[in-house]
């Protein structure tokens, strides 16, 4: 059974060059793999600065634009909402953030009901530096964390770019609820199922407005498609400056504001 | 009081985050099913790293874990706003999802590891058993037998094999079954609170930890209900693991209290009122102090000054039971603590635990005492006494 | 607010409030029944102060632009549509 001193050198070197192919090809597919996903990603962030078609190119690409100096807080939207999508009391598709900075540098923020019956003036306005009202909605993000996560692919994207919910495929796991950034998802107890804002859906594809830009007596909300150069809305986000909520958390959110403070949470 | 200045005037949580939508059910689910993950951790160490003094408890691990394992999934699913649609996750999953993924990481463990390694393990005696019984029971261990009556030494031999081969595959599924309960929580960008890359690390660490302790606690038990004297060489050896997963875990756990702290983000000032109000005694009191300094103490005292046997043992029952509670009120930190502050970062809300509501106290003690008697029916089906043939007679408890 | 003017073209001709771009639907709620059968489902009717208080009374955090009364010193005991028309021009009634 001796084998020959040679045969075994001849062995290991072939082990060995054996295992530097192998490791060799491994790296060179884990760099090519690597570089071509960075690349893919280079693009995708170059895109996001100026992106404003959807990802359906053809289709309308809606959202909403808030012009916070103009809200007076009437409430008058939150109301339509509820009355036109039947929301649950006590939980809001849209709603209304009252922020009170004061001389002392401390910050309120109040939102009774949502805004859904208005604000009273009772603020001891001696104290009160600034103060605005501030709508809000779901932010349609285009990349948006609660379909990431829903489980059976209940919620979704339209190819308009509103993000809505399947309430027949739903299984009311919440998970989208606690995914969303800005509290703007909800528990339906009627329907036990995730529930938010549509962008009025069932409007919109009829070319109609959303309900709570259809009443908002002032036009601090103006709906529209923001891949038509010629729209108001897209014409809106070009002339002013305008920003987005939580833009660090890489949402893609859609819903543009303008005159958007700090204090805004 | 320095972290009330922020909200001197006024607290704001956003109006739909007024209700917590994740109940004590949620918190049971990470807490069952890391005592499943647990407990057959501790079953591989007998199989795959060889630890003989732990042997006596090898097959009640098992046991336990499947146990845990079958109620593991009630929590989730009554929780569900339709359960009747539950099975959706299974026929339309959605890939991005973490959570699509549960159904498969469950029957992936609990038919391809914990069932067939069970079945492996006990076929010997399920054969023998099929001879000696009668009747009904005769036919369900026939059954069981899956037609296989073969004990030839050969046949055992095999057993074997597959076992420890099953243990193998196992591990990174234990490791997999819970690791992933933390990245549901660990991969939300949106919660602070829980979105880290410890998470899943922290949760399999004190899964570790609640596993070690369970097994210990049953065996400690069983053997008193048994009326056998309690193997304290074999607790001794469980004790030393419970010991070093605790350190690892404690020390996890404060790397992660202290790097938040250090780096004190935009949730800085709310986490602060957080855990200094609501949750002060669950973290401080019961996650930390009652459920890892204390038990911790009392083991390294124990072997420290190594007193008498019934004294160890003593020692061993109340850290076990006192990490258990630890462990609990740690997944209840971080589900409903990640809860109860508003996205908004500037107010938090409340949860009111009920007693005899749907999702309430009694529910979950109704919850917890389930697995516990599934397992009863477990050990009188499967004795786990007696030691499986690879286990080469290693201390058998005197009588 | 195109289906209202259907029938009511002369309401929303010439007022104030139309001219500005406020919908009929603000002030008077959601009137869909309305459009199906508009004998039997009647809008609603602003008449009170509180409806017009609403949208008017001073409020610290409404922008500085916008026209708003102190509804504690303007009149505290007069309906507003004793002085001010809702539906012509000029919006002061002589």
């Amino acid at each position: 059974m001796s084998e020959d001193p040679k045969d075994i050198t001849r062995r290991e070197t072939l082990q060995t060059v054996g295992r530097s192919v192998l490791l060799i090809a491994i790296g060179v597919a884990g760099g090519v793999g690597g570089i071509s996903t960075l690349q893919n990603v280079r693009r995708e962030m170059k895109l996001k600065g100026t992106k404003k078609e959807g990802r359906y190119p053809g289709s309308p690409w809606y959202s909403m634009a808030i012009d916070i100096e103009k809200c007076i807080g009437c409430g008058r939207c939150v109301q339509a909402c509820s009355e036109e999508n039947d929301v649950p009391p006590g939980h809001y598709r849209t709603w209304i953030e009252r922020y009170a900075i004061m001389k002392d540098g401390s910050v309120s923020i109040t939102s009774p009901n949502g805004g859904i019956n208005g604000f009273e003036n009772d603020i001891d306005e001696d104290k009160v530096e600034r103060a605005f009202f501030v709508p809000k909605l779901c932010n349609h993000c285009d990349d948006s964390p609660c379909t990431q996560v829903c489980p059976v692919g209940a919620t979704f994207e339209t190819k308009e770019g509103v993000v809505i919910v399947d309430y027949d495929w739903c299984i009311g796991c919440r998970y989208c609820i606690q995914s969303c950034p800005y509290g703007s998802r909800f528990w339906n107890p009627k329907r036990n199922t995730a529930d938010k804002c549509t962008l009025c859906y069932h409007r919109i594809k009829k070319g109609e407005q959303p309900a709570c830009a259809e009443v908002c007596p002032t036009g601090a909300r103006l709906f529209g498609d923001l891949s038509d150069d010629a729209s108001p809305l897209a014409k809106f986000v070009r002339e002013n400056a305008t920003m987005t909520m939580k833009p660090n958390l890489m949402t893609g959110a859609k819903v543009q504001y303008k005159g958007l403070s700090k204090e805004v949470v | 009081m320095h972290y009330l200045l922020p909200f001197a005037s006024g607290q704001y949580v956003f109006p739909n985050e007024k209700e917590l939508q994740w109940s004590v059910l949620i918190v049971l689910y990470p807490f069952l099913t890391g005592l499943v993950a647990g407990a057959f951790i501790l079953a591989s160490l007998v199989r795959v790293f060889d630890a003989k003094p732990v042997a006596p408890t090898y097959r009640l691990a098992l046991l336990t874990a499947l146990a845990f394992l079958i109620c593991a999934p009630i929590p989730l699913v009554t929780h569900l706003g339709h359960m009747e649609r539950s099975f959706q996750i299974m026929i339309t999953p959605h890939l991005t999802s973490a959570m699509a993924i549960f159904g498969f990481v469950y029957l992936w463990y609990l038919m391809a590891v914990l069932l067939l390694e069970i079945w492996f393990d006990f076929r010997a005696d399920i054969v023998a058993k099929s001879e000696t019984t009668k009747g009904l029971l005769k036919l369900f261990y026939n059954i069981l037998t899956l037609g296989v009556k073969d004990v030839s030494p050969k046949a055992l031999d095999f057993d074997d094999k597959a076992g420890r081969f099953l243990t193998i595959i196992g591990i990174p599924s234990a490791v997999l079954l819970h690791g992933y309960v933390g990245f549901i929580f660990g991969s939300l960008k949106s919660n602070p609170w829980w979105s880290s890359v410890l998470m899943p690390i922290i949760f399999l660490l004190s899964a570790i930890v609640s596993g070690i302790a369970l097994v210990m606690l049953i065996f400690i038990v069983t053997t008193k209900v048994r009326k056998q004297v309690q193997n304290v060489p074999c607790l001794d050896a469980i004790a030393r693991y419970l010991m070093f997963a605790l350190i690892f875990d404690l020390a996890l756990e404060s790397l992660d209290v202290v790097h938040r702290i250090y780096e004190a983000g935009e949730w800085v000032d709310i986490f602060g009122l957080l855990t200094s109000g609501y949750l002060f005694w669950t973290i401080l009191g019961l996650q930390f102090f009652l459920g890892g300094i204390v038990p911790l103490a009392m083991i390294a005292f124990t072997r420290a000054i190594w007193p008498p046997a019934s004294v160890r043992g003593a020692m061993y029952t109340a850290a076990s039971a006192f990490v258990l509670v630890g462990v609990f009120a740690m997944r209840w930190n971080v589900v409903i603590g990640g809860q109860l502050f508003s996205k908004s970062l500037k107010g938090l809300t409340t949860y009111r635990l009920g007693l005899v509501e749907y999702e309430g106290v009694l529910g979950v003690i109704g919850l917890l005492i389930l697995p516990i008697v599934i397992l009863y029916l477990l050990v009188k089906l499967l004795p786990p006494w007696v030691q499986g043939h690879h286990v080469e007679r290693a201390e058998k408890p005197s009588t | 607010m195109k289906a209202c003017m259907e029938c009511h073209p002369d309401k929303a001709e010439a007022t104030v409030h139309v001219k500005k771009g406020v919908h009929c639907e603000s002030c008077h709620g959601a009137a869909k029944a309305h459009t199906e059968d508009w004998e039997k489902a009647k809008p609603f009717v602003p008449s009170t102060r509180a409806d017009c208080t609403r949208c008017h009374a001073m409020i610290v955090s409404r922008p500085a632009w916008y026209p708003q009364i102190d509804p504690k010193t303007h009149n505290p005991d007069s309906k507003c549509v004793h002085c001010h028309s809702i539906h012509e021009l000029p919006a002061v009634k002589k």
